[in-house]
C-alpha cells in the first residue's frame, strides 16, 4: 500500500476501484493523486514510444486532462491505468504519425534526445545497451514489450493497442525471441555470462 | 524455420519458462539460433525489469491543476444532475401522463362535446338525451325533447321549425342583415345573437330569454310582435287559440251591451286570417250589434255579407237566426224584399228552429 499525503491507496483493482469511485464523484483531491499514480509509468511508456522528452511530457499533460474532462464516459469495463495509457498511447502513435507525415525525421530527433532521455543506469550497461536495441525493434513488438515491463497484462495490451488478444501474446513473445537474439548478435549474451561467471567466482 | 517460430511463439510466452520440455530440449540440440535466443532470454527480462524501475522526470501536476479542477467541478455538475435525474424523469413522467391525460380528457370532451352540422331539410331529434347541433351561421341548438328541423337555410336567414319539443338556442352575434328565425305554428321567434329556450306544447309556445333580446312575431294577423329581453319569458298562444280567446270576449262583449268595444273585437277577429264560417259568424255578430244600435241598413249589408260567407250546406245555429233577423229587418226597412228573405230562410234551414215562422210569414207576405 502507498500512502501519500494522508490518502490511503489500496493496491490492485480494489484501489483502482477506488480511485475511479472517487473521479467520478468529481474529488480535485482524487485527481492529483491519479496523476502521481500513474503519470510516471505513463510517462515511460511515452519516452520509449517517443524517444523525445518534451513531445512525451506534452502528451503526457494532454492525456491526463483528456482522460479527466472524459472520466464520465470511463465505463469501467477495463481498468483506470490501462484507459489512460490507452489514450496516452492513442496519442503518442497519433503524433508519430503527425511527424512523419510532415517527413521530420525522428529518428534524428530521437537520437538527438536519446543521451537526455535515457535513464542512467549507474552502471548497469548492459541493461542500457538492452533497451537501446529495444529501440530499434518495430514499434508494435517495442510497445507490447514495454507494457508489458509496465505490468500490464495481455488483456489489458490487448485493450490499449485496440489489437486482438493473440496478436499481443505473438507480438510478445516473438519480441522477446528477437531481443534475445538481438543481444546475442550484439554480443551481450557472452558478456553478461561472463558477468555471471565473475560474480559467481 | 516454421518449427522455430511456433516453438517460440510457445515457449516464449509471457509467463511460460521453456524449462525441461522435451520437445524444446531437442529443438535446442538441433538450432543453434534457438539455443542462441534462449541463452540471453534472462538478459532481455532483466533488463525490462530494470527499465520500469528507473525513475523518470515527470512534469509537475501543477502544469495542469486548473484544466484538472475545472474538469473536477463539471464532473460534480455532472454527478448532481445525474442524481436528480430520477426525480426530472419522475415530473418528466408525471407531467407527460398529465398531459396525456388532459389531451385524452380533451380530445373526448371535443369529440362528444362537439355538434353535427344540422343541414337544410334535416332534423334534429331528442331520444333519451338531449341531443345538440350547430348551423352554418354558428348558432348551437339543443333539442331536449321533440324534433327541430333546419326548414332552409340562404345566406343570410336560417329557418327552423319546431312543432313540438323544447328547445336551447345560444346564438353567436349575427352579421348585419343576417337572422335566424325559429318558427312554431304560434309563433316567429327572430334573434340576432342571444341565448333562450323555445318550449312548444298544447297550443302555445313559450319563449324564454337568458341572454339578448327576442323578437316574437306571433301567428296570425293584427298580432303585434313582442320583444322579450333577457330574463323575461313570454308565452303565444296559436293563432286559433288566439281567434277563439278574441271570439269569446267578443260574445261576452255583447252580452253585456258593450256594442262599440264588440265591434272592435269583431274586426280584430276578422283580421286575425278567421277562416270564411269565422268570418261570417263574425260579421252576423256585428249586424247583430249594429241593429242594437239603430244601423238597421248598415246591418241588413252586414247580414248579407255573412249569410253569403257561409258556405253552402252548413246549418250553424248562429246562421239560422241571422236569416231570420235579416228577414225580420227587411219587413221594417223594405216590405217587398222580406218574403224573398224568408223563402231564403225556409230553403236554407228548412228544418230550422225559425222554420214554422218563415213559413207563416212567407204565407203572410203572399197574401199582402
Amino acid at each position: 500500500m502507498q500512502h501519500r499525503d494522508g490518502i490511503l491507496f489500496l493496491p490492485g483493482e480494489a484501489g483502482e476501484r477506488a480511485l475511479c469511485a472517487r473521479l467520478v464523484a468529481g474529488e480535485s483531491a482524487a485527481y492529483r493523486e491519479c496523476y502521481q499514480q500513474f503519470a510516471p509509468k505513463l510517462m515511460r511508456i511515452l519516452l520509449r514510444m517517443l524517444r523525445n522528452q518534451a513531445l512525451a511530457e506534452e502528451i503526457l499533460q494532454e492525456t491526463f486532462v483528456a482522460a479527466f474532462r472524459s472520466i464520465s464516459r470511463f465505463r469501467g469495463d477495463a481498468s483506470v491505468s490501462g484507459w489512460f495509457a490507452r489514450i496516452a498511447v492513442n496519442r503518442a502513435s497519433n503524433a508519430l504519425r503527425d511527424e512523419a507525415r510532415r517527413g521530420k525525421n525522428m529518428s534524428a530527433i530521437a537520437d538527438a534526445t536519446a543521451h537526455a532521455v535515457e535513464p542512467r543506469f549507474e552502471g548497469r550497461d548492459l541493461t542500457r545497451k538492452i533497451l537501446a536495441i529495444l529501440d530499434e525493434m518495430e514499434p508494435s513488438k517495442k510497445l507490447a514489450l514495454v507494457l508489458q515491463a509496465e505490468g500490464y497484462s495481455v488483456a489489458d495490451i490487448a485493450a490499449i493497442t485496440g489489437e486482438p488478444r493473440g496478436t499481443i501474446l505473438a507480438r510478445l513473445s516473438r519480441g522477446r525471441a528477437e531481443l534475445s537474439l538481438r543481444a546475442a548478435a550484439a554480443g551481450l549474451v557472452e558478456t553478461q555470462r561472463s558477468q555471471v561467471l565473475e560474480d559467481q567466482s | 524455420m516454421s518449427d522455430c517460430l511456433s516453438l517460440r511463439e510457445r515457449y516464449f510466452a509471457p509467463g511460460s519458462e521453456p524449462g525441461d520440455a522435451p520437445e524444446w530440449l531437442e529443438h535446442l540440440h538441433v538450432c543453434a539460433s534457438c539455443r542462441l535466443a534462449a541463452q540471453g532470454l534472462p538478459l532481455v527480462d532483466r533488463a525490462l525489469a530494470e527499465g520500469v524501475e528507473v525513475p523518470v522526470t515527470v512534469p509537475s501536476f501543477d502544469t495542469i491543476a486548473l484544466a484538472a479542477e475545472e474538469a473536477a467541478h463539471r464532473q460534480r455538475q455532472r454527478v448532481k444532475v445525474h442524481r436528480s435525474l430520477p426525480f426530472l424523469y419522475t415530473g418528466v413522467a408525471a407531467a407527460a401522463v398529465a398531459a396525456g391525460l388532459v389531451v385524452v380528457v380533451w380530445a373526448g370532451h371535443t369529440r362528444l362535446g362537439r355538434p353535427k352540422l344540422l343541414v337544410p331539410g334535416a332534423e334534429l331529434r331528442a331520444t333519451s338525451a338531449a341531443q345538440t347541433a350547430i348551423l352554418s351561421s354558428g348558432a348551437r341548438l339543443q333539442v331536449e325533447a321533440g324534433a327541430i328541423k333546419l326548414s332552409s337555410a340562404s345566406k343570410n336567414e336560417e329557418r327552423l321549425y319546431l312543432d313540438a319539443g323544447r328547445i336551447s338556442l345560444e346564438v353567436p352575434k349575427l352579421a348585419s342583415g343576417d337572422s335566424l328565425v325559429l318558427e312554431t305554428p304560434d309563433a316567429e321567434v327572430r334573434v340576432r345573437g342571444t341565448r333562450f329556450q323555445v318550449v312548444r306544447a298544447g297550443n302555445e309556445t313559450h319563449v324564454q330569454v337568458v341572454e339578448g333580446l327576442v323578437e316574437v312575431r306571433p301567428e296570425g294577423i293584427g298580432r303585434p310582435p313582442l320583444l322579450v329581453r333577457a330574463g323575461q319569458s313570454v308565452t303565444v298562444a296559436s293563432a286559433e287559440a288566439y281567434r277563439e280567446t278574441l271570439r269569446r270576449s267578443m260574445l261576452n262583449t255583447i252580452d253585456h251591451g258593450e256594442f262599440t268595444a264588440a265591434e272592435k273585437q269583431i274586426g280584430e277577429l276578422l283580421g286575425a286570417g278567421a277562416d270564411k264560417k269565422q268570418q261570417a259568424e263574425a260579421h252576423a255578430l256585428l249586424a247583430w250589434s249594429m241593429a242594437a244600435r239603430g244601423k238597421r241598413s248598415e246591418a241588413i249589408a252586414r247580414y248579407h255579407q255573412a249569410l253569403g260567407l257561409l258556405p253552402e250546406g252548413q246549418q250553424p245555429l248562429w246562421a239560422e237566426n241571422a236569416c231570420a233577423e235579416l228577414a225580420i229587418l227587411l219587413e221594417q226597412e223594405a216590405p217587398r224584399e222580406a218574403a224573398a228573405a224568408w223563402a231564403e230562410c225556409l230553403r236554407r234551414f228548412p228544418h230550422g228552429v225559425h222554420a214554422a215562422l218563415a213559413r207563416s210569414r212567407a204565407r203572410l207576405d203572399k197574401g199582402r
